[in-house]
């Protein structure tokens, strides 16, 4: 083995333009690949990072309808015109059975699910309208990411689970009506004190106003011709995934088919973008592999042909066929480590450059963990190209006929 | 116990479906002391022959022992390590790596058989400054005269002692005094009874220095 290696080193300093032509293919080759994947890994991540953050979280509503029998008939507002259940600002809703909840927590894709109660009010002093939301704040995992949670609050608390007769309110209501911690709110007659203001973030709903449960079904049951009793107008669902989101709302569709559900979610079309990128990265990597495979043998494949006359000098004075063999497969593994390992360290300069650039921030995970591993995976993949590359071109050296050969030249 | 014997050998080349014979029914043996000079046209199958003798070529039929082991039943890779150390060959126009030093094209034969390379380049260097090409060793072929080329050539067959040296007109491209100067290179390992030569020619070596000649002709051979 040490022996075909000198063999082959000797071979490579021999025919050095040849030689710095193949590094250079590889390192060109295995530069380009490394800057392009940590870039689009890192732009991939970026926008996943964006769409699992919102399309992961779906709300589920019974839309109503004039001709819905099952809008919930016999609890309707007393003013209907300017009060009422929705989930979107023109979207008016029926209620569904909160025990639909636990229906929907079955499904696989999801991960964790939340009852929501979104009323639309009309304030009995000066006749403006807000929104009320009834939440369990014991649902906490579910509420995170899709309505509020207590890293929100910028004054004040969030609530407790056995809280009662308190609301929380939003920055945005709070500051249109100068409402602070210690304020109250007037909601269906009765006075509710403002325990904490809320700025949540781009979250799937919001309301005015916050209550717990218990509050909300009592609050809204003095507005309503009937009790609201273990009912919901909205579920707010988070999945395990952005990728998983599509296939989770056909499930709560599905089972919701009785209320003529719809499921709104604003993040799919960039999930199926992100997939697309996925895969022409992966497609465009692919394509290069196999050119940069197919260039390989062809140079490989040319060497031989120039060479072969001195390969038939060296099996007629006594050099084995696995011996010829072994010597073209370790040339061409030793230019694809050289052209593979530099342009993998200049690809990764040249990413580093972009990001500087581009005014890009990375967080150091990215850089000590994914970079070298691309870097890692994409050398090894070079080098095993170079390797494959050759395999044909060193099987026809080995098998070179030396009697053909020398007697040709003769 | 005959250090080379031919039994009824035969080479038919199959060409677009129609086989020509280059030769057939030849039988010698050869003793170590003895140099044989095998003369004939070009295109007789001299080169075919020798060709055969090293293990290069197949035969088409009958056999070829070599110190008793039947050289046309050996695999490929043993017929080259009987080449890397008990055969010799020296090809008409020389075949040295264009791209390798004198040193180098003499050190290859020891190449891959566990000799070191410090062992290597002295031995190689050794016998290229016997014959007289110690100045030259880290010399391109093209770097030297066709004369010094040939003892390149020479030095490469002999770095292994072979107990067989197989030559294909070994002086056809020389002048007359590298031919001498090549012979004589040779002829002393022959005599010293170490050696037997097979010299395939067509008549540019000189037959007095035979101990046989025979002559390839019609595809026979012939004993002169």
């Amino acid at each position: 083995m040490p022996d075909i290696l000198e063999s082959a080193l000797r071979e490579l300093k021999r025919h050095k333009w040849q030689t710095v032509a193949g590094v250079a293919g590889y390192f060109l080759a295995c530069g380009f690949m490394v800057a392009m994947v940590l870039m689009l890994r890192h732009d991939l991540q970026a926008k996943n990072a964006t769409v699992n953050y919102m399309g992961n979280k779906f709300l589920a509503y019974a839309p109503m309808t004039i001709a819905d029998p099952a809008s919930s008939p016999d609890i309707r507002p007393l003013d209907p015109l300017n009060e009422g259940f929705f989930a979107e600002p023109n979207v008016s809703t029926s209620l569904l059975p909160l025990a639909m909840a636990a229906q929907i927590a079955r499904i696989v894709e999801v991960d964790a699910v939340t009852p929501f109660l979104l009323y639309r009010l009309k304030n009995s002093q000066d006749g403006h309208i807000f929104s009320v939301g009834g939440v369990k704040p014991a649902d906490r995992h579910a509420l995170r990411g899709t309505l509020i949670n207590p890293d929100d609050v910028i004054n004040g608390v969030f609530f407790r689970s056995e809280d009662r007769n308190v609301v929380l309110v939003d920055k945005s209501y709070a500051d249109l009506w100068n409402l602070k911690v210690g304020s109250v709110v007037n909601i269906g007659g009765t006075l509710f004190p403002v325990i904490g203001v809320l700025s949540s973030q781009a979250r799937v709903t919001r309301a005015d106003v916050y209550m717990n449960w218990p509050d909300a079904e009592a609050a809204l049951s003095r507005r309503l011709t009937g009790p609201v009793r273990d009912l919901a107008n909205i579920f707010l669902v988070e999945t395990s995934g952005a990728e998983t989101t599509a296939s989770a709302m056909q499930k709560v569709q599905q089972l919701m088919q009785q209320g003529l559900t719809r499921s709104v979610i604003c993040s799919l079309p960039a999930v199926k973008f992100l997939g697309l990128s996925q895969n022409t990265l992966k497609l465009v990597l692919l394509l290069l592999a196999v050119l940069v495979l197919l260039i390989s043998m062809n140079s490989q494949w040319s060497s031989v042909a120039a060479r072969r006359h001195e390969i038939a000098i060296l099996k007629a004075i006594g050099w084995k066929t696995p011996v010829i063999f072994g010597q073209i497969v370790a040339e061409s593994f030793l230019v694809a480590s050289a052209g593979g390992l530099s342009g993998a360290l200049a690809g990764f300069g040249v990413f580093r450059l972009l990001v500087w650039q581009l005014g890009a921030t990375f967080n150091a995970a990215y850089l000590a963990i994914n970079a070298p591993l691309v870097i890692l995976i994409i050398m090894l993949l070079t080098v095993l190209a170079g390797v494959a590359a050759a395999l044909l071109p060193a099987w026809r050296a080995a098998t070179t006929r030396p009697a053909d050969v020398l007697r040709s030249s003769c | 116990m005959a250090l080379v014997k031919v039994d009824n050998l035969s080479r038919t080349f199959v060409t677009r479906g129609a086989e020509t014979r280059v030769f057939s029914d030849v039988s010698f043996e050869l003793e170590t002391g003895e140099l044989l000079l095998i003369t004939g046209r070009s295109g007789a199958g001299k080169s075919t022959l020798l060709g055969i003798l090293s293990g290069l070529d197949r035969a088409s039929g009958g056999r070829v022992f070599f110190q008793d082991v039947e050289l046309t039943a050996l695999p490929l890779n043993e017929l080259a390590d009987l080449r890397a150390g008990r055969i010799g060959m020296i090809f008409q126009n020389f075949n040295l790596i264009p791209t390798w030093t004198a040193s180098e094209n003499v050190e290859a034969v020891l190449m891959h058989q566990g000799i070191s390379k410090a062992d290597r380049q002295a031995r190689a260097a050794a016998l290229l400054t016997d014959l007289g090409l110690g100045e030259r060793l880290h010399h391109l072929p093209s770097e030297l005269s066709v004369g010094q080329q040939q003892r390149v050539a020479v030095a490469r067959t002999l770095v292994n002692e072979p107990v067989l040296i197989l030559a294909d007109e070994p002086t056809g491209d020389v002048d007359s005094e590298t031919a001498a100067e090549i012979t004589s290179l040779l002829m002393p390992r022959i005599r010293s009874g170490k050696t037997a030569m097979i010299v395939a020619s067509h008549g540019l070596f000189d037959a007095s220095l035979a101990t046989r000649v025979a002559c390839l002709k019609d595809g026979r051979l012939v004993m002169a």
